[in-house]
């Protein structure tokens, strides 16, 4: 399953079209936003049989989006569950993104 | 991020050698010039503001602390 860039025009029906949703949110001034974005990509291929939806979100320009995981620090993912926040982590770490993701099983 | 750090590239070195550095650093490769910067996505970081603020004085004939405002403006509008 590839990752879905999304803003805040469709952020919100993304979040209610699919059961399990992480999402990775960076900014184009964000150095270790852009060196996670490969293994994003990977985490998302490898996933694609867990029903995962693996969204981007440009944390600068889609302020609601942004605000409703209370981006703090970047690169930040949050993992959401039935359109619900669940979790999230500020990291740039690939391990720390997995096991925020595996709260959703 | 480091603030120094960024002005010292602005001052030092040309848009050419820093979007020079930027394609090292992505393909993980040694810049021609030092990037401080405690691990590869902090010195990226640095190298994209010197950019972001090199093409901002040289687009609005603007000065370095003016564009170091705008820049940081976009940082902090991200993470607020």
């Amino acid at each position: 399953m590839p990752v879905t860039k999304a803003t805040d025009a469709d952020f919100q029906n993304l979040l209610e079209a699919n059961d399990k949703v992480v999402v990775k949110y960076y900014a184009d001034w964000c150095g270790n936003c852009r060196l996670f974005s490969p293994k994003f990509k990977r985490m998302a291929e490898a996933m694609q049989e867990q029903g995962i939806k693996f969204l981007d979100v440009n944390a600068e320009t889609s302020p609601e989006a942004r605000k409703l995981a209370s981006v703090t620090n970047l690169p930040f993912f949050a993992v959401f569950r039935n359109g619900e926040l669940l979790d999230t982590v500020a990291a740039s770490k690939e391990e720390a993104v997995a096991a925020l993701i595996s709260r959703l099983n | 991020m480091k603030m120094p750090v960024i002005k010292r590239l602005v001052e030092t070195q040309t848009l050419e050698a820093l979007v020079a550095a930027e394609e090292a650093l992505l393909e993980e490769q040694a810049p021609a010039f030092e990037v401080e910067g405690e691990d590869e996505g902090e010195k990226l970081t640095h190298v994209f503001a010197a950019i972001f603020i090199r093409n901002h004085m040289q687009d609005h004939g603007s000065e370095f602390k003016d564009a170091l405002r705008e820049y940081t403006k976009k940082v902090r509008v991200s993470i607020s």
